[in-house]
């Protein structure tokens, strides 16, 4: 399996990673490390808030939730999640595609990297 | 006979971590609730005596860690590292045993003297999870008992293990020091005790904390070494430098992020030896429920539906027992003025006193409810999914999710809106929202719009008073912005918000939340509102004008003897004057008329000055002073004031009329929400909202009126 690299705003819902880094400086910083975006720290997208931002993350067992631009300073690298989103148990939320994939980006969505 | 000894103990812990719960089942109602010195951060304190000590329980802002980067922490730390508490109970969720140990490595590195307290003990236990809690007490070095605080359980055993750490503090107290790999560790040994050496420690810190914490390069802690001349800093500041250099060359990472990760990987060592993993998922239920009060489609509509319920109860439900404390109000004035002969004491006593009590206890309602309302959301967990739906919205201007109840509610009132503003977490996001909230148009101005636009814009006054409505929020947006980007610019704290598992609110805990926050507006608001509301009466009543009374009671007695319907009518017009007059010569209505100067500009007239001024006492004021002084009678407030308003011999124009009410939306808040704003957020920022609000108000009325006159409006 390939592993690459990519900031954690760029996982979609139902997919996982494990931190590789935390970009930044000072009490940004800071306050990701201390809620536990720690290097080898597993960490699972749940889901986009209604307007694509802030999103849900499961870090380490907890529940977070972080802005878009926020997650783009956590550098992850993509796991199968625990339980694959095609292999849910609950059979109606198999093959979801989350909000905020590439084919839903709406007009009043400025740039990429929001 | 043995003194009865003193001992302070602190609680610490994150937010959500139940650590009010453990602080309301040890204190009960004995709390007092104020403020950190300096700072906008609660603090409570409570007292108890057990085992012949009298127990003085501090309760520290909720935190995640010890940095000096957010007021809440700062406050947290210097307490404890200045003040020296004998003992600090770290109250800790131990479902999310993990991330609240974090915390705890942190308070032992301190070297206080510490008990940790699993709380939320029987989630725990439910969820099939196991704990070798003589493991943990053996690497953490502290006792540990687990508690159920919501329903008192295990709140004895607490207090009683803090008292034998205090008792036999040999026993207990063994300082684990932390391995942050190799690196780290020499550095971290030479600064120790180069620090030593030099005698730089700061009282209250261990020497090893310092250096971790000039590692860190902590804000707090090595400005002082970086701004000292003495040539032990400069020591210090070169050890300082080689550590970091050396740690990034050797390790690649700085050293920040290493001591992050070793205290992190510390917790993960001791949990995987104590803590067997639980069966079941303690977030299942939760993300089931999550699945429609946060969904795509149906978040936001239930959100509406709650934020409609919470609203229509605070002020549609609260407004039947503020209509009965008014009507009870009302009684024991006309009793009192039945019983006691007409003076000025008993005037002082009925107008002054009873109606300024009636203005303090009025509130009470909504504010009773609305914080109920809102221990609810806080306690169940959905307050933190509120704040996830909204954050987009909010964080445009700057606010945080969270801003949005206290912005809401500022359409009730604005009083209990700013209160609310307490549920926020960092400071800076709750003196923003508390600046905002006033541009929020309360009830008290609706009467001013219905009657200023059913008189000049009838036949759209539903559509001029819906624009202030709208453009208050306007406002609102276009200063939050402003602010965000200039006064407020410094903090960037993200949004990294905890979602805890959904719960069921106990009503005990509910009920000392809501009672909280109603004895913090009686005890500490109520008092200077009262005094206020007696000021501004006595301001209003006096000087006396005792020739022109008795010129005008002599001549309205004549009349009304006369007794025919002319006469009367007569007598009537003469009453109406007589008050105009009293108004007019008494020191609002010179402050009225001082400001009129100010005012003449957005083409307002001098008896528009005088409501203005009078409608600091409450905004739907500004009706009855305009009744009384355009001569129609108080009692009399709706044609024929408007009909008086309406006459060209009043000097009002539609579009001053206009100008007005832009001024009206914008201007300073009525006393009981100054009152308000300085409790929350200070009496500098007190000061800066009523100025920049009434500057605001002047600048865009005047901004309307003569662009208004420059299209031949006016």
């Amino acid at each position: 399996m390939i592993q690459e690299t990519l900031p954690l705003a760029a996982l979609q819902p139902g997919e996982a990673g494990v931190v590789k880094d935390v970009l930044g400086a000072g009490p940004f910083r800071r306050r990701l490390l201390d809620m536990g975006f720690i290097k080898g720290t597993p960490v699972k997208v749940i889901k986009l808030a209604p307007l694509m931002s802030p999103i849900e993350y499961c870090v380490g067992g907890v529940h977070v939730t972080l802005r878009r631009k926020e997650a783009m300073h956590i550098v992850v690298e993509r796991r199968a999640a625990c339980v694959p989103i095609d292999q849910h148990p609950r059979k109606h939320l198999r093959h979801r595609r989350g909000p905020g994939t590439a084919k839903r980006r709406r007009w009043w969505r400025r740039g990429p990297s929001e | 006979m043995v003194e009865k000894r003193t001992l302070r103990i602190a609680l610490a812990g994150n937010p959500n971590s139940g650590k009010t719960s453990v602080f309301n089942a040890m204190t009960g109602a004995r709390q007092k609730v104020g403020n950190w010195p300096g700072v906008t951060v609660e603090k409570k304190v409570g007292l108890l005596t057990r085992r012949g000590y009298a127990i003085e329980i501090t309760d520290l802002p909720g935190t995640y860690s010890l940095t000096a980067f957010s007021v809440e922490e700062r406050v947290a730390r210097s307490f404890i590292v200045d003040e020296q508490p004998d003992v600090v109970v770290h109250v800790v969720d131990s479902g999310n045993l993990a991330r609240n140990l974090y915390l705890t490595i942190q308070l032992m590195e301190l070297g206080v003297d510490l008990v940790l307290d699993l709380n939320m003990w029987d989630e725990f236990e439910a969820s099939g999870a196991k704990l070798d809690l003589e493991k943990i007490h053996r690497m953490i070095g502290a006792p540990v008992v687990p508690t159920v605080a919501s329903r008192g359980e295990g709140i004895d055993e607490l207090l009683d293990a803090a008292i034998d750490l205090v008792e036999d503090r040999e026993e207990h107290h063994r300082h684990v020091p932390i391995s942050y790999g190799a690196h780290v560790n020499d550095v971290l040994r030479d600064l120790t005790d180069l620090l030593d050496s030099k005698g730089m420690s700061r009282s209250g810190a261990p020497t090893r904390w310092m250096a971790i914490k000039l590692l860190e390069r902590d804000p707090e802690v090595i400005r002082p070494v970086l701004e000292s001349d003495a040539p032990e800093a400069s020591a210090v500041r070169d050890a300082i430098d080689r550590a970091t250099r050396h740690i990034e060359n050797a390790t690649g990472s700085d050293a920040e992020k290493i001591i992050s990760e070793g205290r992190y990987g510390y917790i993960e060592g001791a949990l995987r030896e104590a803590l067997t993993e639980q069966t079941t998922d303690r977030m299942e239920v939760s993300r089931r429920i999550d699945e429609i009060l946060t969904n795509r489609y149906l978040g936001y509509p239930v959100f509406v539906v709650l934020m409609w319920i919470l609203f229509q109860l605070t002020f549609r439900v609260g407004a039947y027992p503020m209509t009965w404390i008014e009507v009870f109000v009302t009684w024991v004035a006309t009793t009192l003025s039945g019983m006691l002969p007409e003076s000025l004491i008993s005037s002082l006593l009925i107008d002054g006193v009873v109606g300024g009590v009636g203005s303090v206890i009025v509130f009470l309602p909504n504010i009773l409810i609305l914080f109920l309302g809102v221990a609810f959301l806080e306690d169940s967990g959905y307050m933190a999914r509120g704040a996830f739906l909204m954050d987009r919205l909010m964080h445009g201007i700057g606010l945080h999710g969270k801003s949005f109840i206290p912005m809401l509610m500022g359409f009730g009132c604005t009083v209990p809106a700013i209160m609310a503003t307490r549920t926020l977490e960092s400071s800076r996001d709750r003196l923003l929202t508390a600046l905002l909230v006033p541009m929020m148009s309360c009830s008290a101005r609706l009467p001013v719009y219905l009657l200023i636009a059913g008189t000049f814009f009838a036949e759209h006054a539903g559509t001029v008073v819906f624009a202030l409505y709208a453009g208050g929020v306007g406002v609102a947006l276009a200063v939050g912005r402003i602010f965000s980007a200039t006064l407020f610019r410094s903090s960037p704290a993200p949004f990294v918000m905890e979602l805890p598992p959904y719960r069921l609110p106990t009503p005990r805990g509910l009920l000392v939340h809501m009672w909280e926050r109603s004895k913090i507006y009686l005890q500490k608001m109520g008092g200077i509102i009262l005094i206020a509301s007696v000021l501004l009466w006595f301001m209003g009543a006096f000087p006396r004008l005792p020739e022109t009374t008795l010129e005008y009671e002599t001549e309205v007695a004549r009349l009304q003897s006369v007794g025919t319907p002319e006469a009367i009518e007569r007598a009537r017009v003469m009453e109406n004057e007589l008050e105009a007059k009293q108004i007019e010569a008494s020191y609002i209505g010179r402050a009225g008329k001082l400001v009129t100067p100010v005012v003449r500009p957005l083409g307002f007239t001098w008896e528009m000055g005088v409501s203005l001024v009078t409608g600091f006492v409450a905004k739907e004021v500004i009706v009855s002073t305009l009744g009384v002084l355009y001569q129609v009678g108080e009692e009399e407030e709706g044609t024929s004031l408007q009909q008086a308003l309406r006459s060209p011999s009043s000097g009002v124009t539609p579009l001053s009329a206009f100008a007005f009410l832009v001024f009206v939306l914008l201007y300073t808040p009525c006393i009981a929400a100054v009152v308000a704003l300085k409790r929350e957020v200070g009496a500098r920022w007190m000061w800066f909202s009523i100025f920049y609000q009434t500057g605001l108000a002047w600048l865009l009325s005047f901004g309307v009126y003569r662009v208004g006159t420059l299209f031949g409006l006016g």
